[in-house]
């Protein structure tokens, strides 16, 4: 009996740990961070207080985010000046970076790469795939998550960053 | 008090034995590469596979499933 107490109470102790990871994000405050863009001009998420942001963690080496990204950039142009995309992309070479993009229709005005090679912001964001998605309201909560990408992703989006606007 | 100590170190032993590596989304660039797949050369595998099945009379049944760069 006394063994199985000590079970127990171990078991109990581990599930305390660990529900805080399992609860996400969604409707905290967006953690701040300040990346630089391509040009090396620091950007911190802070400077679009009062418009929706679409943050987008991806990669170059990562399939469903070569599929996303242009889909993601025609589809933000819609809700420019009101809505942003920040694209963090955690590649720890720029070169392959630059190649990527050289693959791709040029960026919209409301679509901006930040660069984190280090991998020092999407921790804190708790991204469980690439790409990992999140939108955040005018007031810098963020409301909705999305992990990893899908044909018919950008309907939700649409949805989401709407109901966001109004 | 024993038995706190005790809890405490089973929390501690199933903790670790959740797994030496715990490789996160974001860290996967280099399982990610192509050189990582098995059958990454297409003539050596053609080789190998021609190769297996003259000397073992096995056919079929290569290849890996899954792998990648678990992005989702």
């Amino acid at each position: 009996m006394g063994i199985a107490k000590t079970i127990v109470s171990g078991l109990l102790l581990a599930l305390c740990m660990i529900s805080p990871a399992l609860a996400g994000i969604v409707n905290s405050k967006a953690p701040e961070f300040t990346l630089q863009d391509l040009s090396g001009k620091p950007v911190s998420i802070s400077d679009f207080r009062g418009r929706v942001v679409f943050i987008d963690f991806w990669a170059s080496w990562c399939p469903p985010c070569k599929k996303e990204f242009p889909e993601l950039n025609s589809f933000i142009k819609r809700y420019e000046p009101n809505a942003v995309v920040l694209a963090v992309n955690v590649d720890r070479k720029r070169s392959h970076v630059d190649d990527f993009l050289s693959r791709m229709p040029g960026l919209s005005g409301n679509f901006h790469v930040l660069l984190d090679a280090e991998s020092k912001i999407i921790p804190a964001y708790g991204a469980r795939a690439m790409p990992t998605s999140y939108i955040i309201d005018r007031e810098g909560v963020i409301r909705f998550a999305h992990y990893g990408y899908r044909d018919d992703d950008a309907g939700e989006w649409a949805a989401e960053i709407e109901s966001l606007l109004k | 008090m024993r038995k706190i100590v005790y809890a405490a170190l089973l929390f501690g032993a199933l903790a670790g034995a959740a797994g030496c590596v715990n490789v996160k989304p974001w860290e996967r660039e280099y399982l990610a590469d192509p050189i990582m797949q098995s059958d990454y050369n297409k003539e050596e595998k053609s080789v190998r596979e021609h190769f297996l099945g003259t000397r073992e009379g096995s056919v079929g049944s290569f290849g890996v499933s899954g792998g990648g760069c678990g992005c989702n």
